[in-house]
């Protein structure tokens, strides 16, 4: 039996404590078949679809329509529907506490709630970020193959789309963490995330009011589009990121709150 | 070592646990008793830092569970319904634990071994009964090898044989020395196991004291007597003060008198006596007449039998 003397105290965020809870946070979710099983679909959806996007970019250019982007991008446009696998596992990963009732273990192993939040963010923005750079980078040979002389692309633009994926889906994950927090239900919190990146911006075009539309643009997909495509207009890469990130800040923050408020 | 210091929950307007004040001492297994619904487990819940107190604290060991660097080496606790993550095996489960606590992983196969789960240790936990679940959940406690342990109602679904393995665990831990908090709303469970009781009802401690002197102190004396005449003797008997309860077969349990007092009634009064014993109060009894006026949740078809 340890002593208690050595086993004490210490407060805040230390350094191998957070290190500690990511591995355990890692055990956890590479343990669930259903986890690795949704990024594996997000995987293949993304690089199916890319092909497929590619072969339309070829028919319409070839019928005269200019729709000819660079490879990369096409595959990144893919991410419109590929990053719900994403968020339904990022969704899944803090939910699943909660319904199987494991929080509680989880807590009394971890009781710092700053930690056990730091780890599970830590864990979600890794993987996040690694699926999404590489899948894009994958799903980059079958659009080009498929889009042909349409999709030519140099290699700042893969670099740019590939990066771009991974900041998005890793920050669209702190998001869904946070809405995860504050719902505790996997339904409710998948629901959340789908109309975070796909309701509320197509709900909202059909509101022809002017700064609804200027509003629009701000929404995480948006950003992410002008991140990863190097845009201009609106604005650019830059202040695309620091949107992405100011919405992870306040869905997490929030989430963080909830936890530390309210009982496990 | 628990502390507990007016330790208070409300729910809303509902108050769940009620000013608690209590410690639990090292070397001793302290039984947590109560109806159902009387605040046990959500007590254990603010002890473990799950559940925040409304006002008063709990410590461990003089701090904090918060404040503990690796808490599963201190405190070993298993809350009811927690076991793991259907989708987990019970390996994966209690490797994430020992990860977060940095407890070397060869302790796991000890626990997994202690619980009699190796066989069971790749099978997923959605496939398990509850008493595996509780074989788990109390692994998991065992895992950081701990001082402490806090088990809410550790018995439940278990078989004989993992009663008496729980029950012998308890003692030992107790018996080097260290700290074994346990509940349970059976009396009987805890009979054979604490040392200690802490006894409570709608969130207020009733009483805090040692499993023998509750049987003792608490517990009625109640002497069984057969007689022929048994309704005569009673009325004779009531007129000395005893409480009477007629039993089927002439037979009557008397309070209120001693032994030799039922024995001179019935003597000076010429009634023939097939039996005067006297009764050993079980804990149960004492629990019961503690209880009674506590007791949250009572079935209405028990209220109906009882003539309510």
């Amino acid at each position: 039996m340890s002593s208690p003397a050595i086993n004490q105290a210490t407060s805040g965020l230390s350094a191998p404590a957070l290190m500690a809870a990511t591995r355990a946070e890692t055990t956890k979710f590479f343990g669930l078949r259903s986890l690795t099983g949704l990024f594996l679909a997000g995987f293949v959806a993304t690089i199916a679809l890319s092909w497929v996007l590619g072969i339309s970019a070829k028919a319409s250019g070839d019928n005269g329509f200019d729709t000819a982007m660079p490879a990369p991008l096409l595959a990144f446009a893919t991410l419109q529907f590929g990053q719900l696998f994403f968020a339904a596992a990022s969704a899944l990963h803090i939910t699943n506490e909660y319904s199987s009732g494991t929080i509680a273990s989880s807590l009394q192993a971890v009781p710092r709630r700053g930690v056990f939040l730091g780890a599970k963010a830590l864990l979600l923005f890794i993987v996040n970020f690694l699926a999404g750079a590489v899948m894009i980078l994958l799903a980059t040979i079958p659009t080009a193959l498929s889009a042909g002389e349409y999709g030519t692309f140099s290699f700042p633009d893969m670099v740019s789309a590939a990066l771009g994926a991974g900041t998005y889906l890793a920050l669209l994950s702190l998001m869904v963490l946070g809405l995860g927090l504050l719902c505790r239900n996997s339904a409710g919190t998948i629901v959340c995330a789908i109309m975070l990146v796909i309701g509320l911006p197509q709900i909202l075009q059909l509101i022809p009011i002017e700064w609804i539309q200027e509003v629009i643009q701000y929404l995480p997909t948006n950003a992410a589009t002008f991140m990863a495509t190097g845009a201009s207009e609106p604005y650019g890469p830059l202040v695309a990121l620091m949107v992405l990130i100011a919405w992870s800040v306040a869905l997490l923050g929030a989430g963080c709150i909830s936890l530390k408020r309210r009982d496990a | 070592m628990i502390t507990l210091d007016s330790l208070t929950k409300d729910y809303g307007k509902n108050r769940a646990v009620n000013e608690l004040s209590f410690t639990i001492e090292p070397g001793t297994v302290t039984g947590f008793l109560g109806p159902n619904g009387a605040g046990k487990s959500t007590t254990m819940r603010m002890i473990l830092g799950l559940d925040a107190p409304t006002s008063g604290k709990s410590l461990i060991n003089g701090v904090g569970y918060e404040q503990l660097r690796h808490p599963m080496r201190t405190v070993g606790a298993h809350i009811t319904g927690t076991a793991g993550h259907p989708g987990h095996t019970p390996r994966t489960h209690l490797k994430a634990l020992a990860q977060s606590n940095q407890i070397p992983a060869s302790r796991i196969d000890e626990v997994l071994a202690q619980a009699g789960l190796q066989s069971a240790a790749a099978q997923r936990i959605g496939g398990f009964s509850l008493g595996m679940r509780q074989r788990l959940g109390i692994a998991a406690a065992l895992l950081g090898d701990p001082q402490i342990l806090i088990l809410d109602e550790p018995m439940n679904g278990l078989d004989a044989e993992g009663i008496a393995w729980i029950r012998q665990l308890m003692k030992n831990r107790a018996a080097q020395g260290g700290t074994v908090f346990v509940s349970s709303h059976l009396m009987s469970e805890m009979q054979q196991v604490a040392d200690q009781l802490v006894l409570i009802g709608r969130g207020e401690l009733i009483t805090q004291a040692p499993t023998d002197e509750l049987i003792k102190g608490f517990a009625q004396q109640v002497i069984a007597v057969r007689a022929p005449q048994a309704s005569a003797l009673a009325g004779a008997l009531a007129g000395h003060g005893a409480e009477i309860t007629e039993g089927g077969g002439n037979r009557l349990e008397i309070s209120g008198l001693s032994l030799a007092e039922v024995g001179a009634i019935a003597f000076s009064n010429d009634f023939e006596l097939h039996e005067l014993s006297q009764a050993r109060g079980s804990l149960e009894s004492a629990y019961d007449q503690l209880t009674r006026d506590t007791v949250e949740f009572t079935s209405s078809t028990a209220g109906k039998a009882m003539g309510k």
